[in-house]
């Protein structure tokens, strides 16, 4: 004789998301990458004024996507912030508003600043993002870099 | 009751596929932590399980155990709920 059940719905069919810290990841990478190239850029005086013009789109251009990708960086952030974590993963993560609060910090220090302390604070903050990440989802994923 | 649970918004506690045992809300006082069946607000021929993550005044809030957003659909997204729609209670 076959047991009847009655069948609870254990399913998702709201408003669903894909997260992921690789794309903080990636636009942080971005900002280091170009505050880096800013660091190294050469300063070729005034006195070519076509090597000066050059070097001043370059460096203009190196600024513009720093800027860009670290709001974008921030942004990213934000949403796992705010739309994946749940209270409850304050419990296993007490510190978890506090990394969050500093990596949106450093994001905008990094926009503000050509600074590669807080470049690689950035990304300290981001690796410790993505073991949280993958912890509170009970996977393995290691964390790597495309640079 | 028996009752097979169909997804994977509670998991670790409860997994596609199993049979867990519910005894009638009737017979509980509804506290936090209890996981439950209930009628959905707006699906009423669905019936969910969830755990209770609080009861006030304005009703029972409902939520998942997956840590993974995607994996349940509760509280988070239909609002608090009727004590009246809670169904049963689980019966470790």
């Amino acid at each position: 004789m076959m047991e009847e059940y009655m069948v609870a719905e254990a399913h998702c069919d709201g408003p669903c998301g894909v997260y992921d810290p690789a794309s903080a990841r990636i636009a942080g990478e971005a900002v280091q990458s170009m505050t880096k190239k800013m660091m190294a850029l050469e300063n070729p005086g005034t006195d070519n004024h076509e090597q000066f013009i050059a070097y001043l789109n370059t460096m203009s251009r190196y600024a513009a996507i720093k800027e860009e990708e670290a709001q974008k960086c921030k942004d990213e952030l934000l949403i796992l912030w705010t739309d994946f974590f749940k209270p409850q993963h304050l419990e296993s993560n007490p510190e978890l508003h506090n990394t969050f609060w500093q990596a949106a910090k450093l994001c905008s220090a990094c926009k503000v600043e050509v600074s590669e302390i807080h470049a690689q604070e950035l990304m300290d903050e981001i690796e410790a993002i993505h073991n949280i990440f993958w912890a509170a989802k009970g996977r393995e994923v290691p964390w790597i870099r495309a640079s | 009751m028996k009752v097979k649970v169909n997804g994977d918004s509670m998991w670790p506690t409860l997994v596609d596929g199993d049979i867990a045992n519910f005894e009638s809300a009737d017979e509980y006082v509804l506290d936090e932590g209890q996981i439950v069946i209930a009628k959905h607000p707006f699906k009423s021929e669905l019936i969910l399980i969830k755990r209770i993550l609080s009861i006030n005044e304005n009703g029972i809030f409902l939520v998942g155990d997956n840590p993974d957003p995607t994996a349940s659909e509760d509280s988070h997204n239909f609002g608090r709920i009727s004590s009246e729609d809670i169904v049963g209670v689980w019966k470790k």
